[in-house]
């Protein structure tokens, strides 16, 4: 299952969030060098993880640890692309309601035996496109080094490259677009798996009507 | 047309490529268009999928001939392509590979005699499931576009991709395990050798054998693949995973 957290429902999934920025340590900081804050000597947390942001994240159905997550952004407030990359678009940075920006994606380091890091990977594929069809996106963009582009489009989803690779830090970075329709949502399920949703969305994680 | 738009069109166009020749006519052009005069893309899967691997290329006949002698298992751009993530130009194999050895440089001089002077790859890998690469080349003493790089990247990457979804939504069309020619432990045992360079004396001495009964193991390895040259089973046994590149290329 694939947890939907926003800013109304995060005091129920304290312990994943603490793991997902854990690792999100992990892997971007330690591993990757990336020069992001970490808080507390433990916790990668920057300037979009605001109250804006959405987080889908795998917990282990066993054991409830953190597997892999991402970070969602609407396009139209101030996200990765716009402030820091958006010469990595040729053009201007895509920027509407229905169009979102994918960023953190990752997964975690210690997954069960059962499971490969590019299943895990998956499986946020497939519910980054639920998401999207519930919440009328359109379209996701995103950033990556592109090495991970041939993992990225196996996923059975379209994706188009919205700038050209610009070397940064040794390694060339692009962006891409990501469209979102029930086609993809129903390629995707027949090539990776369960017919069922993978999201879960509990009872707080929308607001209410004020 | 800027390059983006370029690449744009060419992503769409290979996404519904209904076959592989439709894939080859497209990097073909792609290739051309992006400035270079030659490309060469492969695909290995690695799921348990039983499908044989894939390999297009538009390389000058007479290289295609060389290299399914013996000449491959000194291709440096193979072994860099496991070593690097990172897409790299042919000029940057020394730095990646720290030294050519004589062998390798020989390749690449031959490559070069043979139409492909300037190169550059794109290493492919989705982990644990597939890997290949894709590389584009230049004759002659053109140089290498440098301006097409970037969109020879993304060619790349959507061209395996492309190639990967055709070969696995045809699952009959692929051999399976018991079509396949399988070679006895002793046949292999020879033919590990003889890629390495053997003579049928020296893998004698080391397997216990006779130079004749080596001789025979190779004859009969042929056999089963039908094939008349020790080149040919070379690339057949390389070609159904029976033989490794590392196999033929430990010391």
């Amino acid at each position: 299952m694939v947890s939907v957290i926003t800013k109304h429902n995060r005091q129920r999934h304290i312990p994943l969030v603490e793991a997902m920025h854990a690792d999100r340590k992990r892997i971007f900081v330690d591993w990757l060098k990336w020069d992001v804050p970490v808080v507390d000597g433990e916790y990668e947390v920057d300037q979009f993880d605001t109250e804006d942001a959405i987080y889908l994240a795998i917990a282990d159905p066993d054991s409830g640890k953190h597997m892999g997550s991402v970070r969602l952004l609407p396009s139209t407030v101030p996200h990765l692309l716009s402030e820091v990359f958006p010469h990595l678009v040729d053009g201007e940075v895509p920027r509407a309601p229905d169009v979102w920006e994918i960023t953190r994606m990752c997964t975690t380091p210690e997954i069960a035996r059962s499971w490969t890091q590019v299943q895990v990977w998956r499986q946020l594929a497939v519910a980054l496109v639920e998401f999207g069809l519930l919440y009328g996106i359109r379209q996701y963009t995103l950033i990556t080094h592109m090495p991970f582009v041939p993992t990225l489009i196996s996923a059975k989803w379209n994706c188009t490259p919205i700038g050209l690779p610009v070397p940064m830090d040794g390694v060339d970075v692009a962006a891409l677009a990501v469209d979102v329709d029930p086609p993809t949502l129903a390629r995707m399920r027949a090539a990776f798996g369960p017919k069922h949703p993978l999201l879960q969305i509990d009872d707080q994680a929308l607001p209410l009507a004020a | 047309m800027s390059i983006l738009a370029d690449v744009q069109t060419f992503v769409r166009a290979v996404r519904d490529a209904p076959d592989l020749t439709s894939v080859e006519t497209l990097m073909a052009d792609a290739a051309r268009e992006f400035g270079f005069d030659h490309y060469g893309l492969t695909h290995v899967e690695r799921t348990g999928h039983r499908a044989a691997p894939v390999y297009l290329s538009n390389f000058p006949a007479a290289w295609l001939d060389a290299v399914t002698t013996q000449l491959y298992v000194h291709d440096p751009v193979l072994v860099a392509s496991e070593r690097s993530a990172a897409a790299f130009a042919w000029e940057d194999l020394p730095a990646i590979l720290r030294k050519l050895t004589q062998k390798q440089k020989h390749y690449m001089e031959e490559a070069r005699r043979n139409g492909l002077a300037e190169g550059f790859t794109v290493p492919l890998h989705i982990p644990g499931e597939a890997s290949g690469v894709c590389s584009f080349a230049t004759s002659g003493n053109r140089p290498l576009p440098r301006a097409s790089l970037p969109a020879a990247q993304y060619v790349s990457c959507f061209a395996f991709e492309a190639v990967r979804s055709l070969v696995l939504a045809a699952p009959a069309a692929a051999p399976t395990a018991e079509d396949l020619p399988r070679l006895t432990q002793r046949q292999l045992d020879c033919l590990v050798l003889v890629a390495r360079g053997k003579t049928d004396w020296v893998a004698g001495q080391l397997l216990g054998l006779s130079p004749e009964t080596v001789r025979m193991h190779i004859d009969n390895a042929k056999s089963r693949f039908g094939v008349t040259s020790r080149a040919q089973l070379m690339i057949r046994a390389l070609f159904y995973g029976q033989l490794s590149f590392s196999d033929a290329m430990m010391h």
